[in-house]
């Protein structure tokens, strides 16, 4: 069964179209990364995913139900620029919240919840981190954090927003492996500037600006995206199925 | 310090005051913890000032239009609620700009009490003392008032801590973990009008805004989870409301105001403590 299938979805903040239709089906346990410029509308389409945006036009389903139905099942891990830096809190807190609602109408975590905190640590080779300082990690240990709290919930569908911004190279070889080993369990899908890099690794690359093109990677065997960036941009390559409006790489 | 010990044996006055300082500073801590990571302190600062309008009708209906039974205390906090209520709804829920809905409930509330002051005999001294505090007037009836003030509160803010942090660093992942972010926003307003009324029974609602943020922010410099943090502003909310009323009694300082002064001489204290014991330790991000 596909997991995400978005019908001709149309959406719009105050009349300014960002997407328009847009039809996308990604299956179970597949590994999908979201590309675009800046501005393209990554990040709208990842929120209509996760039902945060309504869309203006056409249908969104997630598991097979409208987004905000499915989010028990969905992991989402937000751009870590957002959270305040002074907050005081610690690696184990910041995984536990990861237990709220889906565990249940209880405000107290339970012995069972911190177990599954600990293993999702240990899933992002974070394992015993859980007593230390959020605010005392580098960039890359903090996103770490923030997929633990994704996966801490037993997600059958991973979203990530830009999980590989203001993290350094080594560190962002380290997160795909991750991702890439927790795509065995779950099917995950992610935003990144990065698509060169990521092509060797994703079962399919969405092209965004505008509209949205699915190319499967075993299909990426002619252009570039260079235009689709407008700069030099020769790693991933596809046929060039998809010179629909909005998707011109001329 | 030796007379306001023997004092402190004697005269009832003395010992409500004390009991006010301590009690109230539990809510204090607690509340103050979540206002300063939330960075709500306007939000507390336009609460206390509206209060003045509760405090000024409910004296002018006590006073004026006979009705015994209110005191002004019932007054403010039925004011807060309302405050906290409407700023939620305005801004949560309305979309409203925060500062615009702060200045107006802030300015309306002080407006609606001074009319109704301005109406009512013997005004001047009330005023005063609502503006900047009188703990040593808090009477036996209030005590036990704040005290159920104060248990409500603390259980509240203690009760529902995991989703009142859950919300605080991210509601957009809270709201998706299914957690009423709505509910819980509106939730801490309510606690931090009553928390504001508390306090202003000891400082008056010009300076509560101190006591509600200095205690919580030399916390921070020596804690890093939010829990810790509550438990140190608690403690030194304590130091500061019976240091402050101990080292006013003598020499006959207005207590709210020799309070405020204690909390920030601390507070620029820990500014230095905090950043000594920041040298010499690995900057954070080293190790990966």
């Amino acid at each position: 069964m596909d997991q995400i299938v978005l019908e001709d979805v149309s959406f719009g903040y105050t009349g300014e179209p960002v997407l328009t239709d847009v039809n996308l089906r990604i299956g179970e346990r597949e590994i999908v990364v979201i590309v675009g410029p800046n501005g393209s509308g990554k990040t709208t389409l990842l929120k209509l995913m996760l039902g945060l945006l309504k869309p203006g036009s056409g249908t969104v389903q997630v598991l097979g139900q409208p987004p905000e139905r499915a989010r028990a099942a969905i992991g989402y891990v937000p751009q870590q620029t957002r959270h305040d830096p002074q907050f005081p809190v610690g690696v184990m807190d910041v995984v536990l919240m990861g237990r709220l609602g889906a565990a249940g109408a209880r405000g107290w975590y339970s012995a069972a919840d911190r177990a599954a905190a600990e293993a999702a640590l240990a899933d992002v080779d974070l394992a015993g981190a859980g007593a230390r300082p959020f605010a005392a990690l580098s960039g890359g240990q903090r996103q770490r954090v923030l997929i633990a709290r994704a996966l801490v919930s037993a997600p059958r569908l991973l979203l990530l927003d830009e999980p590989t911004s203001s993290v350094d190279q080594s560190t962002v070889q380290r997160l795909y492996r991750v991702l890439k080993a927790l795509s065995e369990r779950m099917t995950v899908v992610f935003v990144s500037h990065d698509v060169g890099v990521v092509s060797s690794m994703v079962t399919s690359v969405v092209c965004v600006n505008r509209t949205v093109t699915l190319h499967p990677t075993s299909a990426l065997t002619g252009q570039t995206l260079a235009a689709l960036y407008g700069g030099d941009m020769t790693l991933v390559r596809h046929d060039h199925r998809c010179a629909e409006a909005g998707h011109d790489h001329a | 310090m030796r007379e306001f010990m023997s004092d402190l044996a004697r005269y009832e006055f003395l010992q409500l005051a004390l009991l006010t300082g301590v009690l109230v500073s539990v809510a204090c801590g607690i509340v103050g913890a979540y206002v300063t990571i939330r960075r709500i302190v306007g939000v507390a600062g336009a609460i206390a000032h509206c209060t003045l309008g509760g405090m000024g009708a409910a004296l002018y209906l006590q006073r004026e239009a006979g009705w015994s039974f209110v005191t002004p205390l019932h007054g403010a906090v039925f004011a807060a609620l309302l405050a906290a209520i409407l700023i939620a709804l305005l801004t949560t829920y309305g979309g409203q700009r925060e500062d615009t809905v702060l200045g107006a409930i802030w300015a309306v509330g002080m407006a609606i009490g001074v009319l109704f002051l301005s109406r009512t005999r013997g005004y001047t001294q009330d005023l005063m003392s609502y503006l900047f505090g009188n703990i040593l007037m808090v009477r036996r009836e209030d005590v036990w008032l704040i005290a159920g003030l104060d248990a409500v509160v603390v259980a509240v803010s203690l009760g529902f801590f995991n989703r009142l942090q859950a919300v605080s660093f991210d509601e957009e992942f809270a709201r998706l973990r299914g957690v009423r972010v709505g509910v819980y926003t509106t939730l801490l307003l309510c606690l931090t009008a009553l928390t504001v009324v508390l306090l202003a029974q000891i400082v008056g609602i010009v300076m509560v805004i101190a006591l509600l943020s200095l205690p919580a922010a030399i916390a921070a410099r020596f804690t890093w989870r939010l829990a810790h943090m509550m438990v140190l502003a608690t403690a030194v909310s304590m130091v500061c409301t019976v240091g402050g009323l101990a080292a006013s009694y003598r020499p006959n300082l207005p207590a709210g105001a020799t309070i405020i002064l204690l909390a920030g001489m601390l507070y620029l204290l820990s500014l230095g403590a905090g950043s000594l014991r920041r040298r010499g330790r690995p900057s954070p991000g080293a190790g990966e």
